[in-house]
């Protein structure tokens, strides 16, 4: 139990894992940016292929990045046959009533397919490759200058990595409490919804209490180490720019421009 | 000449919602470099007696109470610097572990300091290494086993170079080995960076190798001395609701059976012996 893996991170070594995690971060907003960009077969066809080289060059099964899509799959499924159904336009094929299939729709309804699907794709990219901590401490340096506004950066950051880092052991006690329980009897198998519901209450009462008494054991234990609230604290982990990035940027610099010339054509 | 390093007078305490005092008037004194061991029964005030020497409690005012540690009086001035002073082990290792992995978490005390970059990562490898975990660096805290992270836990503490180290039932989570191990490492350490420590413990065969021993009875001090003199006075320690170490225990049936055992002869080894020189002779 304790071997569970926190968010969606697989280890791995290929090139996309040695990338700085605020690289990844910000290249995966600029993608959904960029994928406004394309507006026709050539530029849609473009933004797939970055995205399907990004997709191998993680060296990750493909079946984990269907795991991603998967879940989503209806609703994107639906957007598009509404897509299709819905807009007007262009050589009409088919017409009932409200509905009608036209040239426009068909081209927009896989359109809307082809971004759903990218976007997702490229941010289980970052998700597989990074771990919730980088992520964390990413945006942590790309929301730095919240700092002006008072924002307590810095806390909210220690915040974030203290919980990640107790996502294991609260894992651990519910694997305790839930043994615990099955010794009395308790049984979280069977029975219907309400049934099943209702035995998972004895677990979370005594989840919450155990981890109010390790709050209050962890904050008397960061206190006494000498840990005093809004006071400037050096950084041990620091985030270090590689010639990955570089390569990383470039190629996505190639892809706006790209794109560019090809969305008039 | 030792030196006083702690030293405190007429302190006591009591928690907000309590009823009774925790602590009741306590004075003592510690000599640099020294061992002393704190015993007293469950509640007795030994957790709340540490956590008061470095500030984490605050007792009320009273012009007659003092805390003073290496020569600098507690008080909100001096909390930082007493902080940096000391170092407690708590009793849970999955508690006090801050860090999302082994070296993380060992440098936290130094971050706080804010102690620069370069200058820690000198000090995270040498506490590391000195507490035997040095291969564990990038470990997470659930791959470890407790007694790896009271390592760990000891080297945040060192890493900070305190010259007073407090074990509160630091080991009384481990098994025997792993006890005996991290209890031969914090002597070394007494030994060799002269630090003074403080071993709360509930392990009675533990405190014979103590210097002194502090014994708090529903948060009175009840008595302090070497280990021998606490041990002969019997009464004191049953009515602390303590146990007898076995040495002792062992010499007590013995003079039951006329058998007497001179004070001096305090530990196994002597005992042993004695008891053999014994035999030979009759
Ligand atoms: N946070 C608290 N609020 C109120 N009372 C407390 C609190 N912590 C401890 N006490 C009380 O203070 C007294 C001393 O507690 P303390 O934890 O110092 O004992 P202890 O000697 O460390 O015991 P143990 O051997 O069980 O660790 C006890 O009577 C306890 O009930
Ligand atoms: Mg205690």
């Amino acid at each position: 139990m304790s071997k569970i893996i926190i968010g969606r991170y697989i280890p791995g070594n290929s090139i996309i894992y040695k990338m700085d995690p605020r690289g990844k971060i910000i290249a995966a907003f600029f993608f959904i940016a960029l994928i406004f960009l394309a507006n026709n077969w050539i530029t849609y066809s473009l933004i797939t292929l970055f995205t399907f080289a990004a997709v191998f060059a993680t060296k990750l099964k493909i079946k984990t990045f269907w795991q991603g899509v998967r879940p989503l799959i209806w609703l994107i499924l639906f957007t598009s046959v509404l897509q299709l159904f819905f807009t007007t336009g262009g050589k009409v094929y088919w017409h009932w009533g409200i509905l009608n299939i036209s040239h426009y729709g068909i081209e927009n309804s896989i359109y809307i397919f082809i971004r759903f699907v990218m976007i997702i794709l490229m941010s289980t990219v970052l998700t597989l490759t990074t771990t919730p901590l980088e992520i964390s401490e990413g945006m942590e340096w790309i929301l730095t200058p919240l700092k002006y506004l008072k924002v307590p950066i810095g806390q909210i950051a220690l915040v974030m990595s203290i919980a990640l880092r107790f996502v294991p052991t609260l894992m651990d006690e519910t694997v305790k409490i839930m043994n615990a329980q099955r010794a009395r009897g308790a049984d979280f198998n069977d029975g219907g919804l309400v049934k099943r519901a209702k035995a998972i209450i004895p677990i979370l009462v005594p989840l919450f209490i155990n981890s109010l008494t390790i709050a209050i054991d962890l904050a008397v234990a960061m206190e006494s180490r000498g840990y005093r609230e809004g006071e400037k604290r050096s950084r041990y982990r620091v985030l270090k720019w590689s010639q990955y990035d570089w390569i990383n940027f470039a190629f996505f610099a190639l892809l706006t421009v790209l794109l560019l010339i090809f969305r008039n054509h | 000449m030792t030196k006083q390093i702690i030293e405190v007078e007429n302190l006591s305490y009591k928690y907000k919602d309590a009823t009774d005092l925790a602590l009741k008037n306590i004075s003592f004194k510690v000599q640099e470099n020294q061992w002393l061991s704190i015993i007293g029964h469950n509640g007795s005030g030994k957790s709340t007696l540490s956590r008061l020497l470095n500030g984490l409690l605050v007792p009320e005012e009273n012009p007659d109470t003092k805390i003073v540690i290496d020569g600098l009086e507690l008080n909100s001035e001096n909390l930082w610097k007493i902080r940096d002073k000391i170092g407690i082990v708590f009793q849970n290792p999955d508690n006090q572990f801050v860090g999302t992995n082994v070296q993380d978490d060992v440098a936290f005390g130094l971050e706080n300091r804010n102690v620069p970059r370069s200058e820690m990562i000198k000090r995270v490898d040498a506490a590391l290494s000195a507490v035997g975990m040095q291969s564990y660096k990038n470990a997470e805290p659930q791959m470890l086993s407790g007694g790896q992270k009271q390592r760990v836990a000891i080297a945040g503490i060192i890493a900070i170079e305190p010259k007073i180290i407090i074990l509160d039932e630091s080991t009384s989570m481990l098994d025997p080995e792993g006890r005996n191990s991290i209890l031969k490492l914090i002597r070394k350490l007494q030994q060799q960076k002269g630090m003074t420590v403080i071993s709360i413990t509930h392990n009675i065969e533990e405190t014979l190798h103590s210097d002194d021993i502090l014994v708090l009875d529903s948060g009175k001090k009840v008595a302090q001395g070497k280990p021998e003199k606490i041990f002969s006075n019997m009464e004191m320690i049953k009515k602390a609701g303590l146990g007898l170490p076995f040495i002792y225990e062992l010499k007590q049936e013995l003079s039951k059976n006329g058998v007497e055992i001179p004070s001096d002869v305090s530990t196994e080894e002597k005992m042993v012996e004695y008891l053999c020189q014994l035999n030979s002779k009759m």
